[in-house]
């Protein structure tokens, strides 16, 4: 997935090519240029500009989306939030993620029901899966204060308290997409040639030492690959915000991409919003620099 | 209302009869919010059964679509959320339903652009008389002397009372409890309540909105303009807000009153009794009357009562859902005329929309009998007197209120100081307000 | 495989994780169960007593409630529709340019490729508001074409197809090629079929990204009858706080879910090899 060499590098022999051809890729860069470079270019103009997406209106305002912007307290506050839920999200992903896979990888009946179980949240859709979990998490009558009532502290109000309620929308989002990562693991860890564990064995190699100098260093592509997926995903986390939470409470779930729908669909001012759009932007080419570098340093390992 | 009855099931026999002639029907696109329930009340032709807006307003359109067969009014039902988003992006895109409806204070934002048909011709042509819409509602759908949209209601803010508790406490009698007339009255009833019962006087729901309308309430009671100098900027900071915001914080701090994570929670609490009263809507009314139905009667003695006069003139926040027609819509005469005739059939059961707990906007309606004998409200005939809007100019009511709202939140819980909460709630709003053309 | 299939006589550390995972598992397990119960309670029940969920009596009144109101299969036909109709254009699209990346040597071929991957950084999420104002321009909201069309030129897909036919010998085609074949015919005869697993990989993918899309139909969609499942399931959520209908949204997400996962527990096979095949590349 990650190779960069040029294309094509092994047909030496067919030289000849014909016009006609050129419809093989047509469709695609009609299509890309269209509907993702214009639109990414248009975006970039509405940032300048008063845009009202309703009444159609514009006017060019030079840096001012920018300026307000960059002083806007909600902004800055979901600026923060995002990195801070990628922060508390992509680890236990990760982590989770790695453990299950390496219990899993083996060929019992129960293994393979349970792989089914951690990958079946993830084919359930972000409305089903926050419906499930607003429900998991509704004060008195959730299954969580049913569980806390059951011990003598029930009443808290996950998603309705400022310091835990990022926290509830991060423990949804992990069981939603752990079986992603489970299962790039799993695909990773079966490539792993079983001698090399025999070899270990033979060596009175503890579990331990296997895992941390045969097992991890043989997947660390795979690792590196799915932490970077799981920020470049979570960086643009959206629907479980705006379903569960809103943004509130007291703006502590609020994430860039609530931001933007937010300003320019429900408050509608299209061109703040599309300020906001081009720093996102900015952070997403940062992060596909870090894939890019990323995969080009996975040999060196 | 048997009258009714007979009518609408005259209606669906015509309606029978009329189905085979293949007659070309009429279609009004009505788009609204209120949920859908085709569930409960698909089917249902009699007004008397639903007591919550959807319930309420599908019914109606059962009938009046039952009454009409060559007119067929197809609800498209958005959520309560982004519907305004949906509503301006549906303009936009030139899929222009025929009869929307629309809270009084977001008219500002769709006459400025031009998106609204004013309705006085229209209303006429209807057979709708005008002066019988209720002077609150009325002038806040008028804008430089143009109607743009048909009163539906006054909804307010106001306390919802568990009579019977306030009666244990010494507060009056069970459907006659007593209410505050000031500051220090609430306060000392407050207390006098807790001392008896253990409870908290008063409930306030983790809603970003509610804290904002009790504010709005306490404001328009003192008379102290929100936005004093311009319609674009807030002032939150004058003595009257301050002290609005320490009595409700001290009341919060005193334990006299609690705030509740959700609506569900607020709802189960209250009708179990745990609060002699709690803050609310008058939609809110119908659910109560059968939530509490539903429990076994655990709410004896339940009321609602207009937010009392603690802070001034009696005055409550009120705002209305009202019907508009939106420019592009009802495009050929027969579609006009069809949406007229709705308009004209919903002002006349403008009463069964009173049974969700928003009164009617009718003059005529507030003293009939069918609305008085309404249970469970007191003194709701003081409502039209003491109904007051924000200033309906004021742009995107309905984006702004939160911000204030979960800025006070933020007091009241101790998560923010006054001070700071004030200044945060005036820079969102007045920044945005002055992004905004 | 690393490990025989037994636990007797595992190593303590091995045992642990064992336990941890099946803790994990009941951990992911309950929520479902939960809304199993929930959907199966009458809802004035649940609002009295929200312990109610872990007794009987059951009753199935939700779903028959759910029968009731016909939007739910309205939805879950566009979702299918627009997530087909998305996914098969993806492949079509995709193999035919990753194809002709990966043979035809046009001049400039290397550059074009790179300013097709340039793509990759961009967010679906930040290119919103003009794709809005874009479909706008063209009276094109509320139609399965504005559902469909974004992200049909995919760079992700470029990427992954061009390398897989760039990974199938040249050789392959070299004797079709002599016998002055077309190039569209060696394509469709002799390179697709053995790219089919890298078009499973890719569609799977596609296809659920598209099926579980929010923020796009959010805002393109906005007629009732143009929902896509996941938009429409959000518009019956707002009032998940008005206490009597727990057990009918629960119903609902049932109802919406059990397609998805039956599906899958199907085919999971193929899922979890497809998904894998993107990692192991």
């Amino acid at each position: 997935m990650s190779r960069t060499s040029q294309p094509g590098a092994r047909a030496p022999k067919l030289r000849t090519w014909h016009w006609p051809e050129l419809l093989f890729i047509a469709p695609f860069l009609i299509l890309y240029v269209t509907f993702l470079l214009f639109p990414m270019a248009w975006g970039f103009w509405m940032s300048f500009n008063y845009y009202d997406l309703f009444a159609g209106f514009s006017e060019y305002i030079g840096l001012e989306n920018y300026q307000q912007l960059f002083a806007d307290q909600i902004y800055r506050r979901a600026v923060v939030n995002t990195f801070v839920f990628v922060a508390i999200t992509v680890p236990p992903l990760v982590i989770l993620g790695l453990l299950i896979a390496l219990v899993l990888n083996r060929q019992t009946w129960w293994s393979a029901v349970l792989r089914t179980l951690f990958f079946g949240s993830t084919v359930l859709s972000v409305t089903i899966v926050t419906l499930i979990w607003r429900g998991v998490y509704l004060p008195q009558k959730g299954l969580l204060d049913n569980f806390l009532n059951a011990i003598g502290v029930g009443g808290i109000g996950i998603l309705q308290d400022p310091n835990l309620a990022l926290v509830g929308i991060a423990v949804t989002t992990v069981w939603w997409g752990i079986g992603l990562p489970m299962v790039l693991f799993l695909a990773a860890l079966q490539q792993v040639p079983g001698e090399i564990y025999e070899a270990a064995k033979l060596d009175n190699a503890s579990p331990w030492q296997t895992l941390w100098s045969i097992t991890i260093p043989s997947i660390w592509r795979t690792v590196v690959l799915v932490i970077i997926i799981q920020i470049i995903a979570h960086f643009q986390v959206f629907g479980q915000i705006n379903l569960m939470t809103g943004g509130g409470p007291n703006n502590s779930t609020r994430s860039m991409v609530q931001f933007i729908y937010e300003s320019g669909f429900r408050q509608w001012t299209a061109g703040f919003a599309s300020a906001a759009a081009q720093v996102l932007f900015v952070i997403m080419v940062i992060a596909a620099g870090l894939q890019f570098w990323a995969s080009r340093r996975k040999q060196e390992f | 209302m048997k009258r009714l009855k007979a009518l609408s099931m005259l209606g669906i026999v015509a309606a029978l009869l009329t189905t085979t002639g293949a007659q070309a029907q009429t279609e009004v696109r009505f788009a609204r919010f209120f949920g859908a329930c085709e569930a409960d009340f698909g089917t249902n032709l009699d007004p008397s059964l639903p007591s919550n807006e959807c319930g309420v307003i599908t019914t109606l359109t059962n009938i009046f679509n039952a009454e009409n067969p060559d007119i067929k009014v197809v609800p498209e039902i958005v959520e309560w959320g982004p519907y305004y988003e949906q509503l301006a992006g549906r303009i936009a895109t030139g899929d222009v339903p025929d009869i929307s409806v629309m809270h009084g204070d977001m008219l500002i934002n769709f006459v400025n652009r031009g998106l609204i048909e004013p309705l006085d011709a229209a209303l006429g042509e209807a057979g709708i008389d005008v002066d019988d819409i209720a002077e609150g509602p009325r002038e806040n759908v008028t804008i430089d002397g143009q109607i743009y949209a048909l009163p539906q209601d006054f909804v307010t803010w106001l306390w919802h009372t568990n009579s019977g508790l306030m009666a244990e406490a010494g507060l009056g009698e069970v459907n006659a409890p007593v209410y505050p007339t000031s500051a220090d009255e609430l306060l000392a009833q407050a207390r006098q309540f807790k001392e008896a019962t253990g409870k908290p006087y008063l409930a306030l729901t983790l809603d970003p909105t509610s804290a904002a309308r009790t504010l709005y309430t306490l404001m328009l009671q003192n008379g102290t303009p929100l936005f004093p100098d311009s319609i674009k900027v807030i002032d939150l900071h004058s003595e009257a807000a301050k002290s609005a915001i320490t009595l409700l914080k001290s009341m919060i701090d005193e334990g006299l009153m609690v705030i509740k994570p959700d609506w569900a929670t607020a709802f189960t609490d209250f009708s179990g009794g745990a609060s002699g009263n709690m803050l609310g809507g008058t939609w809110q009314i119908g659910d109560l009357v059968r939530l509490s139905e539903q429990t076994g009667g655990q709410l004896d003695g339940y009321v609602a009562h207009p937010f009392p006069a603690v802070f001034g003139e009696p005055a409550v926040w009120t705002a209305s859902h009202s019907w508009v027609m939106l420019k592009g819509g009802a495009a050929t005469p027969e579609k006009r005329a069809a949406s007229l005739k709705f308009l004209k059939f919903l002002f006349d059961n403008n009463i069964h929309w009173a049974r969700t707990g928003h009164l009617p906007m009718r003059t005529s309606l507030m003293t009939s009998p069918e609305f008085t004998s309404m249970p469970y409200r007191l003194d709701f005939a003081s409502v039209p007197s003491i109904a007051q809007h924000i200033p309906k100019d004021v742009l995107q009511q309905r984006i702004i209120m939160p911000f204030i709202g979960e800025e006070l939140l933020a007091i009241f819980q101790g998560q923010k100081s006054m001070d700071d909460g004030i200044a945060a709630a005036e820079e969102r709003v007045n920044t945005y307000l002055a992004r905004l053309r | 495989m690393a490990t025989a299939g037994k636990t007797v006589g595992m190593p303590l550390g091995e045992r642990l994780a064992l336990i941890a995972v099946i803790l994990l598992a009941i951990l992911w397990l309950l929520p479902l169960v939960w809304v199993t119960g929930v959907s199966l309670k009458n809802n004035t029940e649940l609002v009295v007593n929200p312990g109610a969920v872990f007794s009987a009596p059951y009753t199935i009144q939700n779903y028959i409630d759910l029968t009731k109101t016909s939007a739910l299969g309205t939805w879950f036909r566009n979702s299918l529709i627009v997530s087909l109709s998305h996914t098969v254009l993806v492949l079509i699209v995709s193999c035919l340019a990753g194809y002709g990346f990966a043979r035809i040597e046009f001049p400039g071929r290397n550059a074009v490729f790179i300013f097709s991957l340039v793509g990759l950084a961009i967010p679906g999420q930040a290119i919103i508001v003009p794709l809005h104002s874009f479909f706008n321009a063209f009276d094109l909201h509320n139609t399965y074409a504005a559902l469909i069309i974004p992200g049909i030129a995919t760079p992700f897909g470029i990427f992954l197809m061009t390398a897989y036919f760039r990974a199938i010998p040249a050789e392959i085609e070299e004797a079709a090629r002599l016998d002055n074949a077309s190039r569209f015919k060696i394509f469709w005869a002799i390179a697709l079929p053995l790219a089919v697993p890298a078009m499973a990989t890719l569609g799977i993918f596609t296809f659920l990204g598209t099926w579980n899309d929010y923020l796009w139909p959010l805002i393109s969609a906005t007629r009732p009858e143009m929902y896509t499942l996941t938009v429409g399931l959000a518009a019956t959520q707002t009032n998940i706080d008005q206490s009597e209908g727990l057990g009918y949204l629960m119903a609902q997400s049932v109802f919406a879910g059990l397609p998805m996962l039956i599906l899958y527990i199907f085919f999971q096979k193929y899922v979890v090899r497809a998904v894998a095949g993107a990692a192991i590349r």
